[in-house]
């Protein structure tokens, strides 16, 4: 459809907003994702049937709470379009594994069968909170979207984290393909749910409603977390940011967790956006001004932080409940928010506010003319209902907005640094990753997140402006700081892989491929760094410890396929390749202190350049030296004092509790 | 190096001076406060006197617990004992801060000894009082807690044979519930401390029985020229359920019905049959209680049994590393920290002052976060002895404490930071930590805490002792401190280490 064709921001206006992705700059890439077979098809379809595009299932919007107001009751339920594929009963496909074993109960539940004709022909099994194969279709359903929306936006197949080593002998071996993430929606017994690396599976909890303050529920009654589409998409994020950046879980600085779970609500916030019925009644409540009315769109989990005694939604991106006048009220950017909330749900809440803002200034800049043509110019909409026709209009340029800022949040992910990545470093890779997609920023995406990033306070180190070009990492050119002929002649080569990769028939394939791949770079780097003249000077240019006469120990941690469209409209094949090392920095001999360097390289294949290096230098002391006041600083917990021997390996889990 | 005190030993003898509110003639000037070296647990016996030789002292226990001595040596028996001799059997005043093993044990295994003691008054927290409505409430909560706590540590223990995550956790979650007695499923829970506070309220006579209110404060008569401040447990749910301004803002507060549903649960995986054979050997009252806590109708329950087809993929041996059998559990670790959280919350802390507006000694027991915090609340209104009024308030008193009991053996979240140590200004501060650090690390417990420990030493310049060590090594003086400052007790202090217990004497 759009191949070859220079997206434009502009050209969207007329869509549909259940036809955003028409538009979309990777939908050429989306044919291919449809190519990966799905899951082993148990009953394939013999004749000529055309195949479906969709399966439709119902669910919950938000979740079940929805249903308790008459105000929210018309779109508590909506119809779910997830990708088709056929499926196990679980259900099991191509991505997920839904096993429902719920082991505080000593038992476990009949899996759905989603490919049973009685509920193809029904739009899945109608929603119900007292039917165990009503959850496992909305795990599945919601699980299935986010994975959808990762993909569109970064144009390739998405991938979990490898699974244990294969080799006791190695830890390091990451040969082991896990194909499907797990989902256990009952495994929990508490008001928590988590993604656990571990095990390559998310765990959801259930849990008793606040007996003093149950918001909807009977006091004391259960309430799910596997029923929060928030709650699904948000742990469905951290598995599928940790598939790409493993690292990313290692708190080297305040705001690593914080990006994880910052992220995570990203997309389960912008996910909101995709379901049209749910737009238009938002749209209809705050006439339009999402900036300073409370919504749905804005807030995450609203049973859960209501049931847990919250009295309001867990997050909300633009305003929060006040307990003094018991009533909602927006939220002022405060510059020093950064600075001081250091916890890393509350830090987290600046970067979701910080894009948020810069969703609304987008959104409120394509509708400016909506407004003026609605207003006869005045700008102030009469009183009493808005007119369906624009609440649609609006509806529709809202869902473009939050498409678009989404793709740009998540494309963002290939240029981060493989580590250590802080807010600040996220703006310059998202300005980047934006530059190199869109040149023409003719609705100004690009100066609404610098703006709204600044409001909060977040400034990447050591940059004297923030401008759209300060901020844009920079080439070997901008730098003055040039790699060796001998390193960029070796990007040529990977050109082979590149057209493999294009071409693999199924994810493991994909999984196996860039191994190999990983494994080549590695031979080749190596060989260049110990063995040729210039090896320590592009070692020092990638942010790595080189020495001259001793083996260099690194790591090539990803290398991945990334298609860019060019100024003129052709398709830029790019790679994304990132090297990590580690450096004992103990002051004393005994228990090593790992310290992490490296650098994201990002490399057109075409022109066998590297366009990108995004160094985090391993070399680096004063690097090193606040990773080192970062963890001297770390305030302990009451669990610190009595649970700090249990290593549970659970990231994530303990994020959520205290 | 400090000059040791002449620890003169009286006779066992009954005291002259009967404290029955009697006015005593003249103020007093000289107090000692002695820690007994019994290990990891508290035993602080106070002593007030109107000359230096203690010999017609009032004597004021407060606490006697262990959890464990290994480094001095020093029995429950010989404190017992030692108390016994120095106070002539006679305690003018006993006082138990909070229902933890470590404040209380000796209270049960040297029984005989205090019941050969005489006990004027006996002071303990409002929340020990079986009348009042909102303790009740405390209570019950803090047995519920209890109970699932053990019934979780028990499903964990059992799985840990196959689990090193589920022993491990399980270890942790016994030590924890340690503090509560012996981890006994099916006994009542915390009965050893609950009989012990009780015991200790019992020795007062019914007019001579205190429970404390926190914004309150007292002159006893037998006590002339001293001011007790109440401080805490503040008498508000919120701030004792408090779990600190470290604590996750997500934490949310177990409800009674997660906490009831979690019990069930854990009590059902620890026995070996299915879960109906489980259900059906309950009385109707546990079944049905067990049947709302399960989140689906019968019907949909199936037995999970390794064979069956539809588990297959979950059951492949391949694919153990992925199962989640005892996931669920490790959740308990919420159960038993708001459990010890909130017992440690209820701790009486009290604040003596000697005389009109002088120095202050500091025994907060072992008050968390939301303890702390409270006692900003209050202003205290005290007369003078000419008549006149004097406001005082808790920032006052931390400015002019002297003597220090460090909170909860030193762990970091016991000593508030901002609103406690850092407003601990006085040039003279001594610091006492009754600590074993050998036992704490049989436990695994980080004690001291290194940044509290550290911030002691600085603010003391090395006046921390410690019931283990005594005074700290020298390599320990932080670069802050001038060598000739180190370890220089101030000038109206007096330090001594004995075998048995550790010495602060305030002089006139």
């Amino acid at each position: 459809m759009a191949a070859h064709v220079k997206p434009l921001r502009k050209s969207a206006h007329i869509s549909a907003p259940d036809k955003v992705s028409s538009s979309d700059s990777v939908s050429q890439l989306s044919a291919k994702l449809q190519t990966v077979p799905r899951a082993s098809a148990a009953r394939a379809t013999a004749g000529d049937y055309p195949r479906p595009v969709f399966r439709y299932l119902r669910g919950f919007a938000l979740d079940p709470s929805l249903r308790n107001h008459l105000g929210t009751v018309p779109v508590s339920i909506v119809v779910y379009k997830v990708p088709w594929e056929s499926l196990m009963p679980g259900p099991v496909g191509e991505y997920l594994e839904v096993i429902d074993y719920d082991p505080a109960s000593k038992c476990f539940y009949e899996p759905i069968d989603l490919d049973d004709s009685r509920l193809l022909a029904q739009e899945g099994y109608p929603p119900s909170e007292g039917v165990p194969h009503f959850h496992q279709q909305m795990v599945y359903a919601v699980a299935s979207l986010t994975i959808r929306h990762f993909e569109r936006a970064l144009g390739r197949v998405a991938l979990w984290r490898p699974g244990p080593s294969p080799d006791p002998k190695n830890e390091f071996d990451d040969s082991h393909y896990v194909q499907r993430l797990r989902i256990y929606p009952h495994a929990l017994r508490e008001a928590n749910a988590y993604y656990s690396p571990q095990k390559i599976a998310l765990l959801f909890g259930y849990y008793a409603a606040s007996d003093d303050d149950p918001a909807d529920h009977i006091p004391g009654g259960t309430v799910f977390t596997c029923l929060s589409h928030d709650v699904i998409a948000h742990e469905t994020t951290h598995a599928l940011l940790d598939g790409m950046h493993r690292s990313f879980t290692q708190p080297t600085n305040p705001d690593m967790q914080a990006f994880h779970e910052a992220f995570a609500d990203i997309v389960a916030m912008f996910q909101h956006f995709t379901y049209p019925e749910l737009v238009r009644h938002q749209i209809g409540q705050t006439r339009g001004k999402l900036r300073t009315h409370e919504n749905f769109l804005a807030q995450l989990a609203t049973e859960f932080g209501r049931t847990t005694g919250k009295r309001a939604a867990l997050r909300d991106a633009i305003g929060k409940y006040d307990p003094e006048t018991k009533r909602w009220e927006p939220s002022v950017p405060d510059p020093n928010d950064y600075e001081t909330a250091l916890e890393a749900h509350e830090r987290g809440a600046i970067l979701v506010a910080a894009v948020f803002d810069a969703f609304l200034s987008i959104y409120e800049n394509r509708t400016a003319d909506l407004l003026r043509v609605a207003t006869g110019g005045s700008g102030i909409l009469p009183v009493g209902e808005l007119h369906p026709d624009f609440i649609s209009r609006l509806s529709q340029e809202v869902s473009k907005a939050a498409t678009h800022v989404l793709g740009i949040c998540i494309r963002a992910l290939d240029y981060c640094p493989p580590i250590d990545l802080t807010f600040g470093e996220y703006l310059r890779a998202l300005i980047t990753a934006d530059r190199d997609l869109v040149e023409d920023d003719d609705l100004h995406y690009r100066v609404a997140f610098i703006e709204a990033f600044r409001r909060r306070g977040i400034y990447p180190r050591d940059l004297r402006t923030l401008s759209e070009e300060s901020l844009a990492w920079r080439g070997p050119e901008q730098e003055g700081y040039f790699p060796s002929a001998t390193l960029t002649r070796g990007i040529e080569p990977l050109r082979g892989y590149a057209d493999k990769l294009l071409y693999a028939k199924s994810r493991q394939d994909i999984f196996v491929l860039t191994r190999e791949m990983r494994i080549a770079i590695h031979n080749w780097l190596q060989t260049h760094f110990d063995g040729t003249q210039s090896g320590d000077t592009d070692g020092a240019y990638l942010g790595l410890q080189v020495t001259p006469g001793r083996k260099t120990n690194f790591e090539v941690r990803a290398a991945r396929l990334a298609n860019r469209i060019g100024p003129d409209g052709n398709m830029l094949p790019q790679f994304v390749i990132e090297l990590l090392q580690k450096r004992n920095v103990a002051a004393e001999r005994g228990n090593p202190v790992w310290f992490w360097g490296g650098c994201t390289i990002i490399a057109d294949l075409l022109s066998s350049e590297i366009r990108y290096c995004v160094r985090k230098d391993v070399r680096s002391d004063s690097r090193a030296k606040r990773e080192a006041a970062f963890h001297a600083a770390a305030t302990p917990s009451l669990r610190d004092t009595y649970f700090s021997s249990v290593d549970l390996h659970e990231p994530f889990a303990l994020i959520h509790r205290g | 190096m400090p000059k040791k005190q002449n620890s003169k030993r009286r006779a066992p003898e009954r005291a002259t001076q009967v404290s029955d509110g009697k006015a005593a003639s003249t103020n007093v000037s000289n107090v000692r406060v002695r820690m007994y070296r019994q290990g990891l647990g508290d035993c602080f016996l106070l002593s007030f006197a109107s000359d230096s030789s203690f010999e017609n002292a009032s004597h004021l226990l407060v606490d006697c617990g262990t959890l464990g001595a290994t480094t001095t040596g020093v029995t429950m028996k010989d404190v017992a004992t030692s108390i016994a001799q120095t106070t002539g059997n006679h305690l003018a005043l006993l006082i138990a801060t909070h229902e933890h093993l470590d404040h209380l044990s000796g209270f049960n295994s040297q029984r005989s000894t205090f019941d050969a003691t005489a006990v004027d008054q006996s002071w303990v927290a409002w929340t020990e009082n079986p009348d009042d409505p909102l303790a009740k409430k405390l209570q019950k909560y803090k047995g519920d807690l209890g109970v699932a706590a053990l019934a979780a540590s028990e499903a964990l223990s059992k799985s840990g044979t196959s689990d090193s995550n589920a022993k491990a956790m399980a270890e942790a979650m016994n030590e924890v519930l340690s503090f509560m007695g012996e981890a006994v499923l099916g006994a009542t829970f915390a009965k050893g401390v609950d009989e012990a506070m009780k015991y200790v309220a019992s020795r007062g006579s019914k007019e001579n029985r205190k429970y404390l209110k926190p914004g309150t404060y007292l002159q006893p008569s037998w006590l002339p020229g001293i001011t007790v401040y109440v401080l805490g447990p503040p008498y508000d749910e919120k701030k004792i359920k408090n779990m600190g301004e470290h604590g996750n803002p997500e934490l949310y507060e177990l409800s009674d019905s997660s906490v009831s549903a979690f019990r069930a649960s854990a009590r059902m995986f620890v026995n070996d049959g299915t879960w109906k054979d489980y259900a059906d050997s309950l009385g109707a009252q546990d079944r049905d209680q067990l049947d709302r806590s399960l989140p689906f109708d019968q019907r949909y329950r199936i037995q999970a049994v390794d064979t069956d087809p539809r588990l297959r993929s979950y059951s492949n041996a391949e694919d153990a590393w992925r199962r989640v059998d005892t996931d669920w559990l490790f959740s308990s670790a919420d159960l038993a920290l708001q459990l010890d959280n909130l017992t440690n919350n209820t701790s009486l802390a009290l604040a003596y002052e000697v005389g009109e507006d002088g120095p202050v000694i500091l025994m907060a027991a072992d008050a968390q976060l939301g303890n702390w915090l409270s006692w900003h609340d209050y202003t205290w209104e005290v007369s003078r002895a000419n008549g006149s009024m004097r406001k005082v308030q808790a920032k006052d008193l931390l400015a002019r404490t002297i003597v220090y009991k460090v909170g909860h053996h030193s762990s970091h979240n016991a000593t508030a930071v901002k609103h406690g140590l850092e407003m601990m200004t006085n040039n003279s501060l001594v610091a006492l930590i009754p600590l074993d650090k050998k036992v704490a690390i049989k436990k695994k417990w980080p004690m001291p805490a290194e940044k509290l420990y550290e911030r002691l030493l600085e603010k003391t310049r090395g006046n921390v002792l410690r019931s283990d060590l005594g005074w700290p090594a020298d390599s320990e003086r932080p670069d802050s401190v001038a060598t000739a400052e180190w370890k220089k007790p101030p000038s109206n202090v007096q330090l001594a280490v004995e075998k048995e217990y550790i010495d602060v004497t305030i002089v006139a």
